[in-house]
């Protein structure tokens, strides 16, 4: 049984920022010394890639959770309840020697919400200070089962991103659909000169997977230089699907409204 | 336009209502029962010639996989390897949960004759290759 005594885990907001009807309540001073060099996101898609890998990510570095993203106009009426505390799905965690920021979602992003949001995340990285916004994703691929070893890929919106996977060996996906948030931040950061780097698991596309998260959190500790010890994920990855099967399926919903599957398809450009 | 013209545009679009609104009571639908019955996802890739099936079962017991067809519905049942709880969530931690149990409806063309199953123990997944017959 739970102790009544304890505190509940977030209170009142120190400051609540408005974006275009889409609120950041932050529980923390972004611009406390060190100020966080990066914004980790993983938002649901394909494979729940970025949505595992956060979640292992949180748990396995005890990150602080230190602000939410809330909407009126774009987001389901929700509140996600841990530790007594009623929250929003969508939640900003910290990690403790503040090197990073990370945003994940317990609930997919509703479409009308994609660009709000986009924008949102866009505009917070640029007001705190932050030097690189990086996105974890899955690239479903048909044979995802017959897979052994998932490929990576990243795309960069400007060099200074790209120099963060230069020497990691990777492929740069040159061609190609990105449908989502992903695709949106990667644009509008490259108009407005923001470093956003995304890297791309191969994945199932309707089915979570742990395997295709732990090769993006190996990506991630390089390039954070964080050492990020997987071995419990992929130990218990049973369970990571267990757990976010439902997530999975209301995620398969949204990302065929957004006509994920376009990611498939060749560009009428491609040359 | 002719009457039957008229009579297959409406025997189409009530067929498009009623499918719509299977899809939305499925979409409400929790992926579990109080008795402990879990339903797993399942991803389905058409083809030229064939669809493929693909059921993840975490926990599952391969041993005791049951597939069966029945006027083109599919029935998959698989126990897990024990009882799953979950204990902080709410009002539902004291379920336990036992067992697996889908039912996919098969479109018409395909050839239940020849489905080739594929287990991968390891990570506990089921793969269906359903060949594709001509309809005439």
């Amino acid at each position: 049984m739970g102790n009544n005594n304890n505190p509940l885990i977030l209170g009142r907001p120190r400051r609540s920022i408005g974006y275009e009807r889409l609120i950041i309540h932050e529980y923390f001073d972004p611009y406390e010394e060190p100020i966080p060099e990066y914004i980790i996101l993983g938002l649901p898609d394909a494979g729940l890639v970025g949505s595992i890998a956060s979640k292992y990510l949180v748990m396995s570095k005890n990150l602080k959770l230190v602000g939410e993203i809330d909407s009126p106009n774009y987001f389901p009426p929700v509140a996600v309840v841990h530790e007594k505390t009623p929250m929003s799905p969508l939640q900003i965690y910290l990690s403790n020697d503040r090197k990073y920021l990370l945003i994940l979602s317990e609930s997919p992003i509703p479409v009308p919400a994609v660009y709000p949001l986009s924008y949102a995340i866009l505009e917070y990285s640029r007001e705190i200070g932050i030097k690189h916004i990086i996105s974890l994703a899955g690239i479903a691929v048909p044979n995802r089962l017959q897979i052994q070893k998932p490929k990576a890929y990243w795309l960069a919106s400007t060099k200074e991103s790209a120099d963060l996977v230069a020497k990691l060996g990777l492929e740069e996906l040159k061609e190609g659909f990105v449908v989502g948030p992903y695709g949106i931040i990667l644009k509008e950061a490259r108009r407005k000169g923001i470093n956003n780097l995304a890297i791309f698991v191969e994945s199932f596309l309707d089915l979570p997977d742990p395997e295709s998260a732990a090769i993006a959190l190996t990506i991630l500790s390089q390039i954070l230089n964080v050492e990020i010890d997987v071995k419990k994920l992929l130990e218990e990855a049973e369970l990571f699907k267990l757990q976010t099967r439902e997530l999975m399926k209301q995620t398969k919903k949204t990302m065929s409204e957004m006509q994920k599957k376009y990611e498939m398809q060749m560009p009428l450009m491609y040359q | 336009m002719s009457f039957d013209e008229l009579f297959e545009k409406m025997r189409k679009r009530i067929k498009e209502l009623i499918d719509e609104f299977e899809e939305e009571i499925r979409e409400l639908e929790p992926m579990w029962t109080a008795d402990g019955v879990l339903e797993p996802l399942v991803s389905i890739g058409r083809y030229p010639d064939k669809y493929v099936v693909v059921i993840d079962l975490p926990y599952a017991d391969f041993d005791t996989l049951s597939l069966s067809i029945k006027d083109h519905l599919l029935i998959i049942e698989c126990a897990l390897k024990r009882e799953i709880m979950f204990e902080r969530w709410g009002a539902y931690r004291e379920i336990k949960f036992k067992r697996y149990h889908t039912a996919i409806r098969l479109p018409l063309d395909v050839d239940v004759e020849n489905i080739r199953i594929e287990k991968d123990t390891a990570r506990r997944m089921l793969r269906l290759i359903i060949p594709r017959i001509r309809i005439e």
